[in-house]
């Protein structure tokens, strides 16, 4: 332990008010008071016991924050409390490189999209994002504790369903705003969404007998083929014309999302022994 | 003794290998060593009794609980301290927030309690220095420290360690050894380790296994005392060892089926290993 500690002045003015004394200094202040029982308690002398819960609670809150990642930060800003937001952004896909990527993605789609003066390449490739995400998110590794984390009490099913909305809220997100930019008219725009939930909760429904890349990487051909067909079918007309964008296959979609969530339900306890193995 | 842990029957295979075949075993309160050769099926043992790997066959109590229903894995879970043989790491955290993520894992919600428990775990394990550096530049047995000590969070009740001490410098051995010994004073504690002098400096038991099975359950004594008669010191490598080396005093420690009228030297817990293992066994019992 380090044998300088806070001078009384000093100290006096950090508890009565921890912004008088400048941010780099109360920054000091803080991490020497992390480790010292000496200035620990001489701080409690000066303080009333609200005042030193409040400082305690200020001190951890800027520890927690310390060098925490992108992805924390925002979840942290969005008002969701520190813990929840450390155990999200521990997900892979949803650490800063893999946002940026997929934005870059969609960027690239819309910009595709525009330049052909269509909206089809939208409709059929953003349903794709959030099921790669959901994957990337779930495969066994995605938590590089491994381990560590498995054998701990708050790992399981809702840990997991948590990752995994939080993972789908994001690429829904960064859809949602490259749909504002593609040329597609009325509700037709929105065509991608339930196909969205469709096939990543589908992957996630197939990840209890099967892995989880190889999964989505069938659902989204299955996706790409289905589309396709359903397109040639209809002679002349554009994809995103095309039945399955119509509110019938819509439906069907939502059946299918429907179908999809329960199965996940019921093989719980399958699909994280897949995340164990 | 005192069972905390009981294992009967044990079974895991891996499609035609059997990595644990049959195991029955009775854990009580102070760290029992565990032993064995590379695929004699130690860490798949300990994954199972860590709640990470489902038996094939068999049963396992722990506190009580049965780890097959996720109501027993979670309350063997509140009680478990876990350190895999191969800890993996959240590499853009800092030391600090790693321990920080386990302890959350670990239900500790009160956040003031929780980073009061990180700091005194990283300073457990002599890292409280460099709570703050990223873990992707750690030393590798910086690392291992750092899986000791998430390990240690909460003061676990069974602490199930796999190879501690690999990729330790002698230092800190030595400091593991003094913190296993306070820290988890009273706890129930598996350490395997190829280290046989850890096992002769912790472990008041000592399990061997061998090929998914137990071949040996007793003290560290009894193990060395599998060994009494068949090791010799000479000049020279003798024939009639299976197994010798060169001891710091320039002598040969021979291991095996001693020559008629030479004297014998006290075997150690690594004599004992190396015997039962077959790796030690006199040439005449080989033969046979």
């Amino acid at each position: 332990m380090s044998e300088w500690h806070i001078p009384d002045d000093l100290i006096r003015r950090f508890a009565t008010d921890p912004g008088d004394v400048g941010d780099v200094t109360a920054a000091s202040i803080e991490q020497h008071l992390t480790a010292c029982r000496t200035c620990q308690a001489g701080l409690a002398q000066l303080s009333s016991r609200s005042e030193l819960d409040l400082v305690w609670a200020e001190v951890a809150d800027r520890t927690d924050r310390a060098g925490s990642g992108f992805s924390e930060r925002l979840l942290h800003r969005l008002g969701i409390e520190s813990a929840s937001a450390r155990l999200l952004a521990a997900t892979a896909a949803l650490r800063a490189g893999a946002i940026l990527a997929v934005s870059f993605i969609v960027a690239a789609v819309v910009f595709v999209s525009r330049a052909a003066d269509t909206g089809d390449v939208f409709l059929v490739l953003a349903p794709i994002v959030p099921t790669g995400l959901v994957a990337l998110s779930f495969a066994p590794g995605a938590d590089p504790a491994g381990e560590c984390g498995l054998a701990t009490p708050m790992f399981g099913f809702r840990l997991l369903v948590r990752r995994v909305f939080a993972v789908e809220a994001v690429a829904l997100l960064v859809l949602a705003i490259g749909s504002l930019f593609v040329p597609i008219d009325g509700l037709r725009a929105l065509g991608w969404l339930l196909p969205s939930l469709a096939l990543s909760l589908g992957t996630l429904a197939g990840a209890a007998r099967w892995s989880a890349p190889d999964v989505s990487a069938g659902v989204m051909t299955a996706w790409i083929t289905a589309v396709l067909l359903a397109s040639s079918a209809e002679e002349g007309s554009a994809i995103g014309e095309s039945v399955v964008f119509d509110p019938a296959g819509q439906i069907v979609l939502a059946l299918m999302a429907v179908g999809a969530a329960v199965s996940i339900a019921l093989n719980r306890q399958t699909l994280l022994q897949e995340v164990k193995s | 003794m005192t069972s905390t842990t009981t294992v009967r029957g044990l079974v895991k295979q891996f499609g035609s290998t059997v990595a644990v075949d049959g195991v029955d075993l009775d854990l009580g309160p102070g760290v029992t060593g565990l032993l064995g050769p590379n695929g004699a099926g130690k860490s798949t043992l300990m994954r199972m009794l860590a709640t990470v790997a489902a038996p094939d066959r068999g049963e396992i109590s722990v506190f009580g609980h049965d780890p097959a229903t996720s109501g027993g894995r979670l309350e063997i879970r509140r009680r478990l301290g876990y350190q895999p043989q191969e800890p993996g790491f959240h590499q853009h955290f800092s030391c600090f927030q790693f321990v920080d993520y386990v302890a959350i894992l670990k239900e500790w919600t009160n956040r003031r309690e929780r980073h009061d428990e990180v700091r005194r775990v990283l300073g457990l394990v002599g890292l409280a220095d460099v709570s703050n550096r990223k873990v992707s530049q750690l030393s590798g047995g910086m690392k291992r420290r750092l899986a000791i000590a998430q390990v240690m969070l909460g003061s676990p009740d069974l602490l199930i360690l796999d190879e501690p001490t690999a990729g330790l410098d002698p230092e800190q051995r030595l400091r593991f050894r003094e913190l296993l010994g306070s820290a988890a004073s009273g706890a129930t504690v598996l350490l395997s380790t190829h280290q046989t002098d850890d096992v002769a400096a912790l472990c008041g038991r000592v399990v061997v296994m061998l090929a998914g099975s137990v071949r040996f359950d007793g003290r560290p004594s009894e193990l060395a005392a599998r060994a009494d008669g068949s090791v010799w010191l000479a000049d020279e490598r003798d024939e009639r060892a299976s197994l010798g080396w060169v001891g710091g005093d320039g002598r040969w420690r021979n291991i095996g089926d001693p020559p008629a009228g030479t004297a014998t030297v006290e075997p150690t817990i690594e004599d004992g290993y190396l015997v039962l293992t077959g790796a030690g066994r006199p040439v005449t019992e080989s033969a046979t």
